[in-house]
């Protein structure tokens, strides 16, 4: 036990004239008395239920909350009454500026993870997978790609997770979105384990260079850099590769996961774009300390780039280990990969930091590449 | 930064040569000869769908997790082949039995199965046309107050736990990221409700701050768990089968009824989480019985706590003017949720003969 109430009611008198005034009926109801002006809220749009924003009136409304919240150190949600200040334990919140960890729409984006729930276990047809012949090469560098998957995506729950308690309760829109994003991408570790597991093959070798990175994101020195490296960076990648999975899919039964995980990882990639566009707008001098910490972030990210998966996703890309296959193959993960850099850095401009273009090692890497498989 | 690898990838010439090789159609596949155990995991019940209990298999399974985990410390899924040099991800809770509860997968697919819709399942309209007095719609928006502080501490607790766990116990971390969604669903309607009531949001108060701050403050995980799964939850359960039982409006019904759904399995999971744990290590039961002892000498100040205990009132007689009259069925509300509580600690393995609940309800029947 490292907390203990501040009142031990086993001897204490005050609580034994409490208990005394209870069983006498003396109730105080002081507090009706000091309660809030009313407020009337009404549904914007019935279709849609009562949402986030249609309670975002006075006390209540995230606008009218200052940028750095120094009277709540509890739980208390946006818009109580709260406790006198002496009165109040402290609960330790240490995230306590909008800046640290507020999006633009993350309230939409709140409301949207609500409505788009799905379920692993019945909206994936895995009874189908009997109806299509996977050869078994590409049933394997399919089974790869989902170790790396199913690797890869819990880092989306830990990150979050490590730093939700932080949060200062006023911030509950944030915290909440961070729930969804943690079912969301448990949910993303589950199907590509089922799916690895579902079809004659299993999980296969996991990625040294991977988990350095997922170190690198999980030991983030702030909420906010950690953000920028889990959403725009690691997601934004794993985004685009979602994307391609016209080409990686070896049956419609994965095209399906693949949509599915997509509006997901769609939603995250959002969410930490508001967030580091918020910050941008709002928190300029961090700009530099954000940028250099990118700087090492794009290094660690070309550790997902291992051969393992590399040579899966040719294999995928190609369908097949023939010369020609692979020819193709590498025309496919040339693609793509040039088109995770672009969007990338096309997200990043959108989000303030047109200056990662210039600034980022990713171009280097990529036209020494270029330079290399083109040199024959 | 951080973190820094010690070897720099992006730099390192031979890895950028073997990337290159690939390209220029120099593949090994080396990683499609990998001796792995291979199963063909496919739905017990097709109605049912792929649950986590078909994947239940060799290797793969949680069966197969050792009670003290050594050999992965890294974020690579159960079962897959692990290189040499993967690093450590920095996990401290690496014994199967701090955390784990037999039904915990089993929870997962139920909490995914019985997701609803916050903005769209209660019928707000309902809340429009309240059909209730001021008074007591202030008693409600209190209790839904306190009920949005406690949700949001039964989500604070996986968070704080969950990114520190060994990723090997990956069923259950999985089923504390439901948790963590549940609450914040919890938190999210519970707000909505005290705002849309029109008379807004309660009070904080310092009471159920305390017993918050012991919840989730525990030492450890097993302690953070015994007091946030069977007693708050079970408070929590409590509260809402109230409101639903004292509100006439529709929303309020719902709103308890999915409520009641959603801490339930986190009771379950609470208790099974006990019994697991006092299986493999029966001696700690007595550091968790008196840590579940503290916690609720917490929950006695918030029960006997004016405003918590007047608002209770006002909700069961329905107005101001008769709450004095509601006195006594306030206290069998406490008794029964007491007697649960007290069945929950035995079944458990967490029994107290100095449990302060009880204490303080035989005080109130005196």
């Amino acid at each position: 036990m490292s907390y203990y109430g501040s009142t031990d009611y086993s001897y204490n008198s005050d609580f034994n004239l409490r208990i005394r005034d209870i069983k006498k009926g003396n109730l105080d109801f002081s507090w009706l008395d000091d309660a809030r002006d009313k407020v009337e809220i009404r549904r914007s749009d019935p279709r849609r239920g009562l949402m986030l924003a249609d309670c975002e009136v006075g006390p209540y409304a995230i606008e009218n909350t200052p940028e750095i919240v120094r009277e709540n150190r509890g739980l208390a949600p946006r818009g109580a009454i709260l406790a006198a200040g002496s009165d109040q334990p402290d609960l330790g919140p240490t995230l306590n500026r909008k800046s640290d960890v507020w999006g633009y729409r993350v309230q939409r984006y709140w409301e949207e993870a609500m409505s788009r729930q799905w379920n692993v276990t019945t909206d994936v047809p895995w009874q189908d997978l009997d109806k299509y012949q996977i050869p078994d090469e590409l049933e394997i560098a399919f089974c790869q790609l989902c170790t790396l998957l199913s690797e890869v995506e819990m880092i989306a729950t830990d990150l979050p997770a490590k730093w939700s308690h932080h949060m200062n309760s006023y911030f509950q829109d944030v915290k909440a979105f961070i729930a969804t994003q943690c079912i969301d991408e448990a949910r993303h570790a589950e199907v590509f384990r089922k799916r690895a597991l579902a079809n004659g093959v299993g999980l296969l070798r996991a990625s040294v260079r991977g988990e350095h990175a997922l170190k690198g994101i999980l030991e983030a020195d702030s909420y906010s850099e950690g953000s920028v490296f889990l959403h725009v960076l690691g997601e934004g990648f794993i985004l685009t590769l979602f994307r391609s999975s016209e080409f990686i899919s070896p049956s419609p039964v994965e095209q399906r996961m693949f949509q599915l995980v997509m509006q997901d990882e769609a939603r995250h990639v959002s969410y930490g774009l508001q967030h580091l566009k918020y910050l941008m707008d709002n928190c300029e001098e961090i700009r530099p300390q954000i940028n250099g910490f990118l700087d090492e972030a794009e290094r660690h990210l070309t550790g997902l780039f291992n051969p393992d998966q590399l040579e899966s996703m040719i294999v995928l890309g190609g369908k097949g280990t023939s010369p020609d296959c692979i020819r193709r193959g590498i025309e496919v993960v040339g693609a793509f990969q040039g088109k995770q850099i672009t969007e990338y850095f096309h997200r990043a401009e959108r989000a303030g930091l047109p200056e990662r273009r210039e600034r980022s090692p990713l171009l280097e890497l990529q036209q020494r590449m270029l330079a290399m498989v083109g040199g024959g | 930064m951080a973190y820094y690898a010690r070897d720099d990838f992006f730099n390192d010439p031979e890895i950028l040569e073997r990337s290159v090789a690939i390209l220029k159609g120099h593949t090994s596949f080396d990683w499609m000869k990998l001796e792995i155990e291979k199963v063909k995991c496919r739905p017990s019940d097709p109605r049912r769908g792929l649950t986590f209990q078909d994947t239940n298999v060799g290797s793969y399974g949680w069966d197969a997790i050792p009670e003290k985990i050594r050999h992965n410390y890294s974020m690579a899924p159960r079962g897959a082949v692990l290189p040499q040099g993967l690093p450590h991800l920095g996990y401290d809770i690496n014994r199967k039995s701090e955390v784990w509860s037999e039904n915990a997968p089993a929870l997962y697919e139920e909490s995914k199965s019985r997701h609803w819709i916050p903005s769209r399942r209660v019928p707000w309209e309902a809340v429009e046309v309240l059909g209730h007095g001021d008074d007591f719609e202030r008693g409600l928006a209190q209790l839904y107050t306190d009920l949005t502080m406690m949700a949001t501490a039964l989500g604070d607790v996986p968070s704080k736990w969950v990114w520190r766990i060994n990723q090997e116990l990956l069923e259950l971390k999985m089923w504390q990221c439901a948790q963590m969604f549940d609450a914040a669903q919890l938190g999210d309607v519970f707000r909505k409700r005290a705002i849309a009531g029109g008379t807004g949001l309660g009070r904080d108060h310092a009471a159920l701050g305390q017993l918050l701050k012991c919840v989730l403050d525990s030492g450890t995980y097993p302690c953070a768990s015994v007091s946030a799964h069977i007693l708050l939850c079970g408070l929590m359960q409590t509260m809402l089968r109230h409101i639903g039982s004292s509100s006439a409006n529709a929303a309020d019904q719902t709103i308890a009824c999915f409520g009641v759904q959603d801490v339930s399995r986190s009771l379950a999971y609470g208790i099974g989480h006990m019994k697991n744990l006092l299986t493999v290590r029966p001696h700690e039961a007595t550091s968790l019985a008196d840590h579940l002892d503290e916690v609720e000498n917490a929950a006695v100040g918030l029960m006997a706590e004016p405003i918590f205990f007047s608002a209770l009132a006002l909700v069961t007689a329905g107005s101001r003017e008769k709450a004095e009259q509601a006195l006594p069925r306030v206290c069998d509300l406490y008794r029964q949720f007491v007697s649960e509580h007290q069945q929950r600690r035995a079944a458990a393995g967490v029994a107290s003969d100095a449990s302060p609940l009880t204490g303080f309800v035989r005080e109130l029947g005196a």
